[in-house]
């Protein structure tokens, strides 16, 4: 038996989604249900899509949460360490769950909320073309601010791949956990502010940088290629993490 | 073969639970692993399976790094937890799904298995009591035909009738080829199956011994005079006593005596087995 096979990613990804289906159904109804509501109430397409992009970013958590639910039920988390699947497998399973299903899955869901909450907006007399014609500039304005925009799917991507690290290091308390994550990273932000502001009072900076053109597009590239490989090293942080993991809790 | 090699193990850096086990336990038999509260039993199966990482020593199964995670290993490897949670679905719909990670699961065997502990295979997980989906996932896990079954208080919440049948088929369930290990209190329930006794205390392994072994150099019973007695104990039906069995007199192995025994003075027993 090799270490690695599809065929068994695919049987993983099959007892997955079997075991926590009601998580991840439960999940796709606060998706449509929360946006469509929101923008039923307020007539407006713009407040269901500003709520749909935030769910977008932060439902990347709670999925991270149900990839790893049978890793760390209490019940579950023996019986599922010792499935003949290896570490790389799940990995994939993880990763393909988080990058392609979920972003594919929101699509989809994203589709039939405007679906639903266009005819609320548009005004009782206008015609089936303006409704439709509606319906299609949110989609647009939708897809272009969160689903084909490729920062912002980094953007997801580095939230997915954060929490499932968190998931599978994770000790104790999951909230907890998140909580001490959330107040450190608080607690580094305003020492970094203070420390930038203490450097721009203290010492005087005697040199300038006026990169040319050339040297700016260089720079913005190697840029955007660390942010685009931001989730690849952090999901390849996960996998390591995953192989030495253990039911300890 | 699950072989262990100077194996400690501590939840916490100053606190070990297993200290220094080293253990050898092969295809054949049932293995009891008996102890006290708190003493290792669980984590040292957790360490077998590889869902632990041993503080210093080895965990050998068939050779192989439990921690490495090898699909091929767990293929033929089996854990019946104490408490576990299943879904909410069907035991045939629950076997279908589990049925590819086990290549030599038999659906028929399953059905057979449930039917004798009477578990109604299409009743939902859910919807069973406790005992019943316990009984649903030994029915399961035997279809499974692994050649390790670790089982970790198989017992606790069977009724009576189910008791005796779990024990028949288990029974019928060991051969040459696989092994069985169960962790357990409830001595009484699997006190005939066993046919490999280990007792973990305090120091580590208190002693390891096949049941043969063990009625050959110490018998069980009231104590005459001229008995060289090891442990005695005030029971319901009187005195009863661990002594040395120097004539090769055959008497029923009671396993709570020896496993109070060996608790009480591991040393004199330990002398014995190591003449």
């Amino acid at each position: 038996m090799k270490s690695f096979s599809l065929r068994r990613v695919a049987q993983y990804a099959r007892y997955h989604y079997s075991v926590t289906r009601f998580h991840y159904l439960s999940f796709i109804l606060a998706v449509i249900a929360l946006p469509s509501l929101f923008g039923i109430l307020s007539h407006n397409l713009h407040t269901a899509v500003s709520m749909l992009v935030a769910i977008y970013v932060f439902g990347g958590i709670a999925v991270a949460v149900s990839t790893t639910r049978t890793m760390r039920g209490r019940g579950t988390k023996i019986m599922d360490g010792v499935l003949p699947v290896s570490a790389a497998e799940r990995q994939v399973f993880n990763v393909v769950n988080l990058a392609v299903a979920y972003p594919a899955v929101f699509a989809l869901a994203s589709a039939l909320i405007l679906g639903v909450v266009a005819p609320f907006h548009v005004n009782q007399l206008s015609s089936l073309f303006f409704e439709n014609l509606d319906f299609c500039s949110a989609y647009a304005l939708l897809a272009d601010e969160a689903l084909l925009y490729w920062p912002m799917y980094v953007f997801v991507q580095i939230v997915c791949s954060t929490s499932l690290l968190i998931n599978i290091c994770a000790r104790r308390s999951l909230i907890l956990t998140y909580l001490m994550l959330f107040i450190g990273f608080v607690l580094f932000m305003v020492l970094f502010a203070l420390g930038m502001d203490w450097l721009s009072d203290n010492v005087a900076f005697n040199f300038s940088f006026n990169p040319d053109e050339a040297t700016k597009s260089v720079v913005e590239n190697i840029v955007k290629a660390i942010y685009a490989m931001t989730p690849v090293a952090i999901y390849a942080l996960g996998y390591v993490a995953l192989r030495r993991r253990q039911v300890k809790w | 073969m699950i072989k262990t090699e100077k194996l400690t193990f501590g939840y916490k850096a100053r606190r070990k639970v297993l200290d220094d086990i080293t253990l050898e336990l092969g295809e054949g038999h049932i293995h009891g692993l008996l102890g006290c509260n708190g003493i290792g039993k669980t984590t040292l199966l957790k360490l077998i399976c590889g869902i632990m990482r041993p503080t210093s020593g080895e965990v050998r199964v068939d050779g192989v790094d439990p921690m490495t995670r090898q699909p091929e290993m767990f293929a033929d490897m089996m854990i019946i937890p104490e408490e576990f949670d299943l879904p909410n679905l069907s035991l045939e719909r629950y076997a279908a799904m589990m049925r590819p990670f086990y290549p030599r699961f038999d659906h028929g065997s399953m059905r057979r298995y449930a039917e004798e502990l009477k578990v109604n295979t299409q009743d939902r997980l859910h919807n069973m009591s406790m005992g019943q989906r316990k009984k649903a996932y030994i029915a399961f896990a035997l279809a499974c035909n692994v050649r390790m079954l670790l089982m970790d208080e198989p017992t606790n919440g069977l009724d009576i009738p189910s008791k005796s049948i779990f024990r028949r088929l288990l029974a019928s369930y060991v051969d040459e080829s696989r092994m069985v290990v169960i962790s357990t209190h409830q001595v009484a329930d699997v006190e005939s199956l066993l046919d490999n006794i280990v007792i973990l205390d305090t120091e580590g392994v208190a002693l390891v011994a096949t049941t043969a072994e063990i009625c050959n150099k110490l018998k069980f019973g009231r104590a005459a005079e001229s008995d060289n007695v090891l442990y005695k104990e005030m029971t319901i039906a009187g005195d009863m006593a661990v002594m040395e069995n120097r004539e090769g007199e055959e008497t029923q192995l009671n396993i709570e005596l020896l496993f109070n025994a060996v608790t009480a003075d591991r040393v004199s027993i330990n002398k014995l087995f190591n003449r």
